[in-house]
Parts: C-alpha cells; structure tokens; sequence
C-alpha cells in the first residue's frame, strides 16, 4: 500500500513569536499533523506558492496542543526567513509526518541534549515522554552565550527543575557544552549543530545509546531523492524516512565529517 | 481511472494521464509512496537501477539553486536483482503503470541486466534507458553524448528486450537531434527529451564547488525553458513520440510541451517540491480542453508546430 493518508496540507498561521535575533516560534492550526505526528519525527514546510525558493524546509517541532503544532524556525536561509515573516491569517503547506519516532528509552536516565534551537524537538519528546508513565527525563540546553536567555525562559517554563542550561562562557547557567551532561545518562537523544553532535558522540562512553539528529539538505522528504543520506557502518541511510535521528554507533563519522567539509 | 479526454500513447503504451513521475523522485519502497500524485499520472520511473548495487556519490547531493535543484545523487539503488525480486513486485500492486529506468554503466552490463529485468516483465509498461545521468563518472554519461554511443546503447538494449523501450536523451549531446534520429534508427519506441542540465554551485562559506563531484544535474523549474526547445528540435527530427522532461511544474508548463510535439510529459523536481502539482496540472489541462472546445489532448500534441 502507499501511505495511507495524505502527506500534505495547508496549515493556517496562528500565532507565533520571535525569540532571539533570527530565531522564533511559528503556531499553525494543522489538525491532520497533530494527530500523527510522534515526537522524533519532523516536517517540511513551504512558503511560498511561487518556484522559488523552490523546496520545502525541514523543521522540528516544539509542541503539539490540541489541534495546533509549534514550530521553531531558525533564520537560515530564504525559506526560513520567509516562514518567520509569516503573520496570522497566512497559509502554509506543511508536509509530513516525516522520518522514524524515537524509540522507547531503553536505558535510564535519560537525557535530551539541545544545542540552540536544536532543543526544539526534544521539548516535544519531553511532553510526551512527561505524559508517559516512565521517568521524566532532563532536558540539556547547551548555548554560546547569554543572549540566548529568551530561549532559556522558554525552554525552563516548559521543563522546570528537569533543565540544565550551559553557555560556552558561563554568562547563563553552568560553563560548559551538553557534553557535560552525559555522566550518569543512560541513554542521550540529542540535537543541535554538527560540531555539538560530533562532540558527544566523540565523549559518549560505548555502552551509553546516544540518538542523534543529522538531518541533511532535503529535497522531498520521503525517501524518493535519496538526497538526505547519512554515512553509515551500512552504507548510506536517508534522515528522512530512517533519520533524523541515529544512533551514534551506526554513523561512519568520518564520512560525515568529509560531507559537511570540515575534514 | 482518468477522463478519456486526457489519454495518450507513447511507444506501445496508453497512459491515461500525460503526467509521469521521472526517475529519481519516488521511492522503490511502495509503503512510502506520497498518495497525493497517484490518481493523476498515467505512469510512473523508479529510480535508476544498475547492474550492482550502488552506494551513490559522497557528499552534499542536493543545493537548490534559483528556482531549481543541483543533484548528485549517483544511482544510489540496490541493484536490478533486488529490484525484480523485493520492490517490483509490491509496486506493481498500486496499478500504477510502471517504467524502469536502468542505467547501464559498460557493454557487458546489458546482457545480465536485461536478463535479469526480464523476469519482472510483467509488471512494467516499459524500460526507459538512461543515457543521461550525469552523475555518474565513467559510462553513463557517455552513451548519450554522441549519436555513435546512443545507437550502440540502444541496438544492444533492443536486442536484449522485447517490451515498450523508451530511451531517455542528455541535453548534454552536442546534436540533440543526431542523438533522437539515432535512438529511433535503432528501434526506439520513444524518447524521453530530457534529462537534467550540468551546473554547479559553490559554498562560499567553504571556498568549494558545493558538491563533491564538483557538478551535478540542474533540474526545476529553472530549466523548463530549456527542456521546451529540446522537445521542440527533437519532436521535428523523428516520428516516434516524444515525451518532455525537464522543469515542468504548471499546466501551462504540460500544454507548452504537448504543442511543442511531446506526447506525454515526465515530472520529477515540481513533485518534490509539491505533492499537489500534479492534481493542479491535470486540473489546468482538462480546463483549457474545456475552454479551447477540445475532446482530447492529442488534438494539442504537435498542435503549435502547425503554420
């Protein structure tokens, strides 16, 4: 069978909020996403109803409420720009869910690492895995410096006492990365620039399950382009059928570090 | 089951839409299928299938560029085995007509290719032979550059397969023409015009050509122009059908081929970017038959080639 509902629909903007320079929130009415989305997974959206910017941007989502998703949009590029520029009352086309759920934790405690904006979507696993009934899990943010303090509020009033905060110079919470944070953890699902993800998986102990996120530049975001692969012991793996997130022991990093040219 | 008004033949195929998915951008996985574009193609290309399995290219694959996209993507594919035996079989229980598109990379690979293609005959429509992908650094590129390389190509695919064969062109041929008179020559049903454009794009914030392979195919909108005036040459230097490919996106973009002499049109870059676009194209076809007072699309095919 194909999939067996539609993969895109039209999204009303809602609200939404900006955070930082460059970062801010978007909230869509999109009831369809709400339902099916699980936390791990992530969605396109596009703009624009012209050809240019052409495709989709891959975004992770913060939080599903009822019949509305949030998203956390970083000014990045033309598409994100435009997505941030978006007031109320505009429409976007949203494609998804897309890519694999997280997996149940498997071994406590677990921790969810954010590096910047890359906490968006392990905000969403944190309330879903809060609602569960197993234990509640940290929440790691890890960011250059105290201007990201609107970011920190954001993410403290959703988590409370279960967030860590570390800055590169110690201006907002504890000095120091998410790496920090993985002594003790059982298990890391983490998100955030490459050069975070490559430093936890370089200090994860053998035995600890560390999840990361590589989502690559998408094109169509289920599994047709094959222009999102990651480097694996197996050999090439799409972000966005068996992605964003792998497990670090799988990644050939090497490779990785060639493709994002900082070898 | 789409209106008859929108039927069409190419080579040895009814397509009861004009649409087709190219290769490249719809997953050999039928679990993973978009169903948004299924009730408005008339077919659909799997992704390029070699010999071998493939890994594809290293590297960044994708850069979008104005109104377009650069791959490099490489054939990345398991192999014609695991095509016949695993996908095939599960795709071509959608009921959407299916087109394989195989990449032969030498000579040698013909024989067991086909032979190998030959057992999942049942379930294709028809073969499209790739001599157009770019990506590839030795052999694939080759083939369809010269008229030599696409009568060679073409004479050993015929021979090793007896089904609707389509042969798809590379804009990269310095005579376009030359290269469709060959493919008809040696026993083409159709040729598909055409592929993806050589371009490339640099990250500046690394000082380097964006992709590994320094080049990759230019696909999108962006190029649709191009494409048109491919058509255009070809659909006046053979009598085969033509099927246009490259940059179609709108239904204006569908009937522009269909007027330049195409009979169908493949659509590959705008489904990426869109899943709705082949239901909007298919709804702007049928609403200029109806505005133009036309029973069927075929009275558009050729149509403005006529003084």
């Amino acid at each position: 069978m194909s999939r067996e509902s539609s993969l895109e629909e039209r999204a009303l903007v809602v609200g939404g909020r900006p955070l930082i320079p460059g970062l801010g929130e978007v909230i869509l009415e999109a009831p369809r996403l709400a339902r099916e989305l699980r936390p791990g997974q992530f969605l396109m959206a596009r703009v624009s109803p012209w050809q240019d910017p052409l495709l989709g941007r891959p975004l992770g989502v913060s939080a599903v409420r009822g019949s509305q998703i949030t998203l956390m949009v970083a000014a990045l590029g033309r598409g994100s720009r435009a997505l941030l520029a978006l007031r109320p009352g505009a429409e976007v086309t949203l494609r998804g869910p897309l890519g694999t759920p997280f997996p149940p934790p498997a071994q406590a405690p677990l921790v969810l690492a954010g590096g910047g904006f890359g906490v968006a979507p392990l905000m969403y696993a944190w309330d879903e895995l809060r609602a569960g009934r197993g234990e509640v899990p940290t929440v790691v943010l890890g960011v250059p410096d105290g201007s990201w303090a609107p970011l920190e509020r954001l993410v403290a009033h959703r988590v409370g006492k279960h967030l860590r905060v570390f800055s590169d110079d110690g201006s907002l919470g504890e000095r120091g990365t998410p790496c920090d944070a993985l002594e003790g953890a059982g298990e890391v699902w983490a998100c955030g620039p490459p050069a975070m993800i490559r430093a936890m998986a370089r200090c994860a102990p053998p035995e600890m399950r560390l999840l990361v996120n590589l989502d690559q530049r998408m094109g169509c975001g289920y599994g047709g382009c094959l222009g999102c692969t990651v480097p694996t012991v197996r050999g090439p793996v799409r972000a966005c059928v068996e992605g964003p997130f792998f497990d670090a022991r799988d990644v050939d990093w090497g490779a990785l570090e060639e493709l994002e040219g900082r070898s | 089951m789409r209106k008859r008004s929108v039927q069409t033949r190419v080579g040895g195929v009814i397509l009861d839409s004009p649409l087709i998915v190219a290769s490249g951008v719809w997953p050999l996985e039928r679990d993973l299928w978009p169903r948004e574009p299924l009730p408005f193609v008339g077919a659909a290309c799997t992704k390029g299938i070699t010999l071998e399995p493939r890994e594809g290219n290293p590297g960044v694959r994708l850069w979008e560029t104005p109104a377009g996209v650069l791959n490099s993507v490489g054939l990345q594919n398991g192999g014609v085995r695991s095509f016949v035996e695993r996908d095939l079989p599960e795709m071509a229980r959608e009921g959407v007509p299916l087109v394989a598109n195989v990449a032969p990379l030498t000579e040698e690979d013909f024989d067991p290719l086909f032979g190998a293609l030959e057992a999942g005959a049942e379930h294709l429509a028809a073969v499209e032979l790739n001599l157009s992908c770019p990506n590839v650094a030795c052999g694939g590129a080759a083939w369809g550059v010269t008229a030599k390389g696409v009568s060679r190509a073409v004479a050993l695919a015929r021979s090793r397969w007896r089904g609707p064969l389509w042969v798809k062109l590379t804009p990269q041929a310095a005579d376009l023409g030359a290269t469709a008179r060959a493919a008809e020559d040696r026993g083409a049903d159709a040729v598909v015009v055409a592929n993806t454009w050589l371009g490339m794009a640099f990250d500046v914030e690394r000082h380097r050509p964006a992709l590994a392979r320094v080049v990759g195919g230019l696909s999108g909108p962006a190029i649709f122009p191009l494409a048109l005036r491919c058509v255009w040459d070809v659909a006046g230097s053979v009598s085969i059908p033509v099927v246009g490919c490259g940059g179609v996106t709108t239904g204006n973009d569908v009937i522009s081929m269909l007027l330049a002499g195409a009979s169908a049109v493949e659509v590959g870059t705008a489904l990426m970017a869109d899943l709705g676009a082949a239901k909007a194209m298919m709804e702007a076809v049928e609403g200029h038959l109806e505005r133009f007072g036309l029973d069927t699309i075929s009275s558009l095919v050729g149509a403005g080639r006529r003084a």
